[in-house]
């Protein structure tokens, strides 16, 4: 072993540029798929936040029942009990009560299909997310009364400004209907441009006023400890199932999975994605290395044709072009992936792409801020999946070598 | 026992439907601690002859044996095997590894026959010093004389201690000086170790120095004389 090592390492040397060429074209794919993955993994964290921070939570509770309500949530009459449930509960990090009501909103003669929102104006704040939001005015403090934040392009299509009045006509179907004529204190856009055409937020209590019900509530939404991330599924779904047998079959513990299967979807779009431009590189990778150890094994015919000569087997042979291509694949490999690491490893801090990137992640609302994110796993492929491409590129030079007939290779000169 | 016997050895190169005859019914016997040249002509066979012996080659028709080993219907790994473990091969130039050192060649049949590193060390040493090399065992190949080249070559293929070396026109590229050289070292070696050498040659140095010579002409052996 230790003269296979020593041959690959000195013939290696032998044409040193040839070498760090075919080590660039190796360190560059492991790298890129390094941070591919970590750019996949920072997406699916801003993805997975801008869901589950804004709107899902990582669980809801709500009440069983009433199925045929569809897209209204049913109504829960009294949410202490979910509350004490949910207080001092050893893995939830934080939880808010909101109510949300189907509603008319109107403003002169324009009117359309909103869902108010009752929300607790403390616990917004806590997640210090919504402020990223507002395009104009603030979001409400503790105490705000008859007070809403509503959609940019909502309010834009009534034509409502901050400091005017809009007239919300609830209607739930277990609680008939309700009006509230709030002032509206702020032009909020979420991420998702579809959700800014039909929010409107108000104080919880002015909500829980409309349905006549100071205990009221649709959904309580909950935020685990130590959940960064879609690949905290294992946490989620275990504190769902304690939180379901807590709670009794009266009520529904759902993941944020369950309510925003598309966002999941997306996942499942964007890896396949990252996966074939990787091999891609990996492949001319792959036909680099086969170049540079084809031209190795023909300007080495003659020492090749001496070897076989002096009785060394062809699997020898063919071994120790494998050995080369694995030495040179290597260090490629350990290279880029120290290099990807690195970098990953720097990018995991959280940074912001350049300029206009930062204008359009914001425009199609997504957070600016990348955080990287690769697992041991996912580095781990990067380089393993080099070495095995280096070794099958080594296969037909390999085989080259060892085919080659001992008393023609030893007369060869070079044409 | 011989150390080689062909009997009624032929070989036909057809290349391109154009057929050679190369050797034509060779019978040689080699015994061992022979030191033997085969002479003749260029064309007259003889590195055929030697390919063959080698394991090489394979014949059109006859027999050869090493030792009590027949070989013409070996498969190429079981050849290689014998090449490895019975014989030892000089050839004319640029033979050795350029990327190993002298020690390095030298040990280097051993080391694929799988022989303990401080076994092999010590026979190298032995022979190197014997070659009166042992001060250039560490150098590169490329910065060697090429007789201090050629020198490593015979350590290479006798350090193992097979039964028969084989050399084709060893000292074809050196100077008179130089083979002079080589071929006292070789005799040494032989009456040393009691290796049994054949070679091809038109060298006159080498063949003043053997002790028997095999005249090849157009594949036939025309004379046979032990000194
Ligand atoms: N691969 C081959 N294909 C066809 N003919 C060949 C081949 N090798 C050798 N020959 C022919 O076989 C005959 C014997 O060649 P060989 O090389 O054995 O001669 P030699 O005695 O070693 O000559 P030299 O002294 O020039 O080395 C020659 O006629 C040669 O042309
Ligand atoms: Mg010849």
């Amino acid at each position: 072993m230790r003269l296979t090592l020593t041959l690959a390492w000195r013939n290696l040397m032998r044409n040193r540029r040839r070498s760090i060429l075919t080590l660039v074209a190796v360190l560059f794919p492991v790298m890129l798929l390094d941070i591919m993955w970590g750019m996949s993994g920072a997406v699916q964290r801003n993805l997975f936040d801008n869901t589950t921070l804004l709107q899902t939570g990582h669980l809801q509770v709500h009440v069983a029942g009433y199925q045929e309500l569809k897209s209204t949530l049913p109504i829960i009459q009294d949410v202490r009990p979910v509350l004490d449930a949910v207080e001092n509960h050893p893995d939830i990090e934080w939880f808010t009560v909101r109510l949300e009501l189907p509603a008319l909103a109107a403003h002169e003669n324009r009117s359309r299909g909103v869902l108010v929102q009752g929300v607790e104006a403390n616990k917004a704040q806590d997640l210090n997310l919504i402020d990223e939001w507002i395009d104009e005015g603030r979001m409400f403090a503790v105490g705000d009364t008859k007070t809403a934040v509503a959609g940019t392009a909502l309010l834009d299509h009534l034509g409502v400004s901050t400091g005017e009045s809009l007239i919300l006509l609830t209607s739930h179907p277990q609680t008939g209907t309700g009006v509230l004529v709030p002032e509206v204190i702020g032009k909020i856009s979420p991420p998702s441009r579809e959700l800014s055409r039909f929010i409107v937020q108000v104080p919880l209590a002015d909500a829980q006023a409309l349905v006549k019900n100071k205990n009221a509530a649709t959904n309580v939404v909950i935020l685990l400890k130590g959940v960064t991330g879609p690949w905290d599924k294992a946490i989620i779904d275990g504190v769902a199932t304690r939180l379901q047998n807590l709670l009794g079959d009266e009520y529904i513990v759902e993941t944020w999975e369950d309510i925003s299967p598309e966002t999941v979807g997306l996942f499942d779009l964007l890896t396949p994605l990252y996966m074939i431009f990787a091999l891609i590189f990996f492949f001319l990778g792959g036909l680099v290395v086969l170049n540079t150890l084809y031209l190795s094994v023909l300007e080495r015919t003659r020492e090749l044709g001496v070897v076989l000569a002096l009785g060394s087997s062809r699997n020898r042979v063919l071994g120790w072009i494998e050995v080369e291509s694995v030495v040179l694949a290597g260090v490629g490999a350990l290279v880029g992936s120290a290099l990807g690491i690195g970098l990953v490893w720097w990018g995991s801090f959280g940074f912001n792409l350049p300029g206009n990137f930062e204008e359009i992640t914001k425009a199609i609302g997504f957070n600016p801020t990348l955080h990287l994110r690769m697992t041991g796993v996912e580095a781990f492929t990067s380089a393993a999946m080099m070495f095995v491409i280096a070794l099958l590129a080594a296969a037909y030079p390999g085989w080259k070598a060892s085919r080659l007939e001992p008393i023609e290779a030893m007369r060869f000169t070079g044409n | 026992m011989s150390v080689v016997q062909t009997k009624d050895l032929t070989k036909i190169y057809s290349s391109n439907g154009i057929e050679t005859p190369a050797l034509k019914e060779v019978s040689l016997d080699v015994q061992p601690g022979e030191f033997t040249a085969l002479a003749g002509p260029s064309g007259s066979g003889k590195s055929t002859l030697l390919h063959l012996i080698g394991g090489l080659l394979l014949p059109t028709s006859g027999e050869i044996w090493i030792e009590d080993q027949k070989i013409n219907d070996l498969n190429p790994d079981k050849l290689a095997e014998l090449r490895l473990n019975r014989v030892g091969f000089v050839f004319q130039a640029y033979n050795l590894i350029p990327v190993l050192t002298a020690r390095e060649n030298t040990e280097f049949v051993m080391e694929l026959q799988g022989l303990p590193e401080n076994e092999r060390k010590k026979q190298a040493m032995d022979v190197l010093n014997t070659l009166e090399m042992n001060d250039y065992a560490d150098r590169m190949p490329n910065k060697l004389s090429g007789g201090q080249q050629q020198r490593v070559a015979v350590a290479r293929a006798v350090a193992a201690q097979p039964a028969l070396v084989l050399a084709d026109e060893p000292t074809a590229n050196l100077d008179s000086k130089n083979s002079e050289i080589l071929m006292g070292l070789m005799r040494k070696l032989n009456q040393d170790r009691g290796t049994t050498f054949l070679f091809a040659t038109h060298d006159p140095q080498i063949l003043e120095r053997v002790d028997r010579v095999v005249e090849l002409h157009d594949g036939e052996i025309s004379s046979d004389i032990k000194k």
